[in-house]
């Protein structure tokens, strides 16, 4: 085992820029992660602040139209001052100003054309949100009064509040159990951000070392010696497999350690599953980097572009949902792709039936398939570089 | 016989690398190989390792056929590349001991060897240095280290002395001359032929893929017609001095330029005394005089028509 225990000599001396990566990533999926502990799942509406200027005589429908409103806005005291409506709306305490002409109730019951006035602080959502409040509001009124010409206000009030009916609460509903679904949502964003990690660090490391081994004048040195080329080549293999292991084992046993939910459920062990599977194919391509480069320096630029375009348009450092679907098209032909992709549906795995562990195992099996894909190439590049030389 | 190739031929598409190449390599002895750049020196130290295929011919060491899976004779053979072949990872020491177990398996005997590489190197100050610490020379010397530790029968050394200082280089050719003393076999390839003339006991000169002369340097310089070579400063020499004497017997050659005249004459003529009477006798003042005995380089110049550099 003279080569395998050489190969970690040598790795030995790129150690440093290894755990300077670990370090530094395990802290900053630390500070991602840990900030998922509080999750929501039910949505309120919020409340717009709104100065309303009421111009026109009180009427049962106006006073109904305001105790709707109140619904979604908070009253702010009327200013009677123009300029200081403009400051409130200048310094935000108000969003919305609404003012009700003269006359405005008893037009818009005669079916007339007098509108309400308005001022908003520019672009806010807010007073769209508000404005889509009066106008539903409204809009149902002049509906009832268009085929109910006879009606009386009292009646009217009645049928657009029975229209618009109640609020609807919003919730999100788990089917897992709370813990279960938090461990898996940590495990997911852990070992999606650990898949730029894997890449930086496997080539850094692997890449590096192979190199070392297949500069012309060592590789020259080792045919000239009577190690066969095969027990060299099996060496150096499995010195790139306990490198993968150590890794991983070192990962594996962190992000367990840190996840609060901890637990060993089947999700876990198909999370663990498939960053083996996405570390083999890491492994194929640091060593296609480390026998096809001319330098090392070549590697450690090899090492930082490929790590950040893959962690950048694969959903590793911005979720899949959020990427254009030309960006996910073109990551679909790297492995990073489909390992964040069966993260994320390990991640939402309700039930372990072989629809859903198919679609899995499914997005395990093409990175498998990059896996031997890259090491084909590796082999037959390794071997017309042999022979050119 | 050590090594035998016969008949060796290795071609790069249309380049004939080596052309029906002999070599006899007897067991003691410091083999010389000496031909210019590119004239096949290290393809044929490659076809004689198995480091690469070659088309034709037979080679054979320690009596039998060399392979790339003949791991009994490897394990026998040291080999010192032209580029330095060491890990950039590792120390000195570490390097040394890590080709030495490729060739060894107790791990106390690897730790003696290594220091006793070390020593022979004298690196013992550097043991703990990384290559990138070290000069040219040095480097050099780590390199044979590293091919030598294993205490090899057969040790080949690939042109060792490239862009290597004078004392490093020195140290290592009397390091080569150690190692055969101590009963390793030497097969040496150079294009500096002062340095296979100092240390090698047989010669072969290579060229264009082909051994064109072999022997000892005695026998090398035997085969060629000049004996002596006499050179002379004169501040003037007329043309017709020159003419008389081109007919002096036993000098074949007369040529004055830059106020040197060279004169080459056949061997076992003592020409340098007749010249003297003649220039005393015509009062032809001259300065300083050299007499050299024929080079490497004129046997080569005179087989092939070219020097050695060029």
């Amino acid at each position: 085992m003279t080569v395998f225990k050489n190969y970690f000599r040598v790795l030995k001396k790129h150690l440093a820029i290894i755990i300077i990566y670990m370090v530094m990533f395990l802290g900053l999926i630390i500070m991602f992660t840990w900030n998922t502990g509080s999750k929501n799942d039910s949505f309120f509406a919020s409340k717009v602040k709104l100065m309303v200027i009421n111009e026109d005589t009180q009427s049962e429908f106006l006073e109904a139209f305001l105790d709707y409103l109140e619904q979604y806005a908070i009253f702010v005291e009327r200013e009677e001052d123009e300029e200081a409506r403009k400051n409130a709306l200048f310094f935000r305490e108000v969003e919305y100003i609404l003012t009700i002409p003269e006359g405005f109730g008893e037009d818009f019951l005669n079916q007339g054309r007098m509108s309400l006035s308005k001022d908003t602080v520019p672009d806010s959502a807010n007073a769209i949100f508000l404005d889509n409040a009066i106008n539903n509001y409204l809009n149902i009124a002049r509906t009832y009064i268009k085929h109910l010409p006879q009606i009386s206000q009292e009646q009217l009030i009645k049928l657009v509040e029975a229209t618009i009916g109640g609020q609807v609460n919003v919730k999100i509903e788990n089917k897992l159990p709370d813990k279960i679904s938090a461990s898996n949502t940590f495990n997911k964003l852990f070992f999606n951000y650990l898949g730029y990690i894997i890449i930086a660090c496997f080539v850094n490391g692997v890449s590096v070392v192979m190199f070392s081994f297949t500069v012309l004048e060592i590789r020259r040195r080792h045919v000239a010696s009577p190690v066969s080329a095969r027990r060299v080549g099996m060496q150096l293999i499995l010195g790139n497999m306990a490198y993968l292991f150590c890794y991983l084992i070192i990962f594996i046993i962190a992000g367990y350690i840190m996840n609060k939910n901890r637990m060993l459920n089947t999700g876990t062990l198909l999370t663990w599953l498939n960053v083996l599977v996405f570390s083999l194919s890491c492994l194929s391509f640091s060593y296609l980097v480390g026998i096809t480069v001319r330098s090392k320096k070549a590697i450690q630029a090899i090492s930082t572009a490929v790590s950040l375009s893959i962690a950048f348009t694969s959903g590793i450092f911005i979720p899949q949902e959020y990427l254009a679907e030309p960006v996910l098209k073109a990551a679909s032909f790297a492995p990073g792709y489909w390992y964040v992709k069966a993260n994320n549906a390990i991640a939402q795995i309700i039930s372990y039936d072989w629809t859903q562990l198919g679609k899995i195992f499914g997005y395990m099996g093409i990175q498998l398939g990059f896996a031997a894909a890259i090491m084909s190439i590796a082999l037959l590049a390794g071997k017309r570089k042999a022979q050119k030389e | 016989m050590l090594v035998n190739v016969k008949g060796l031929v290795k071609r790069y598409d249309k380049l004939v690398a080596l052309d029906y190449l002999d070599l006899q390599v007897e067991e003691g002895e410091i083999f010389g190989l000496l031909g210019p750049n590119g004239s096949g020196k290290t393809t044929a130290i490659n076809c004689i390792l198995s480091l690469i295929r070659y088309d034709k011919g037979s080679i054979e060491i320690f009596g039998k056929p060399m392979k790339p899976n003949a791991y009994d004779i490897k394990r026998n053979i040291g080999i010192i590349m032209q580029n330095v072949a060491v890990f950039e990872e590792l120390t000195v020491y570490e390097n040394i001991y890590y080709f030495c177990s490729l060739y060894i398996k107790d791990k106390i005997e690897v730790k003696r060897l290594t220091r006793e590489a070390i020593e022979f190197v004298s690196m013992e100050d550097y043991a703990d240095f990384y290559p990138k610490k070290l000069s040219g020379g040095l480097l050099r010397r780590l390199n044979i280290a590293c091919g030598i530790a294993h205490k090899p029968k057969l040790i080949i050394l690939d042109e060792p002395t490239v862009a290597v200082d004078p004392q490093s280089r020195n140290k290592i050719l009397e390091g080569i001359k150690k190692l055969n003393a101590e009963g390793a076999t030497i097969i040496y390839t150079s294009h500096y032929m002062e340095e296979v003339e100092q240390i090698c006991s047989k010669i072969a000169i290579i060229d264009k893929g082909r051994v064109i002369a072999q022997g000892t340097k005695e026998e090398l310089k035997a085969m060629i017609s000049l004996g002596e070579k006499i050179t002379m400063e004169l501040y003037e020499l007329p043309e017709k001095n020159i003419n008389e004497l081109k007919e002096f017997p036993g000098i074949y050659s007369v040529e004055y330029h830059e106020n040197l005249l060279e004169i080459k004459s056949a061997k076992g003529r003592n020409n340098l005394i007749h010249i003297l009477d003649y220039m005393a006798k015509n009062n032809i003042i001259f300065g300083k005089v050299y007499t050299e005995l024929p080079t490497l380089n004129d046997v080569f110049l005179e087989i092939t028509g070219k020097e050695l550099r060029d």
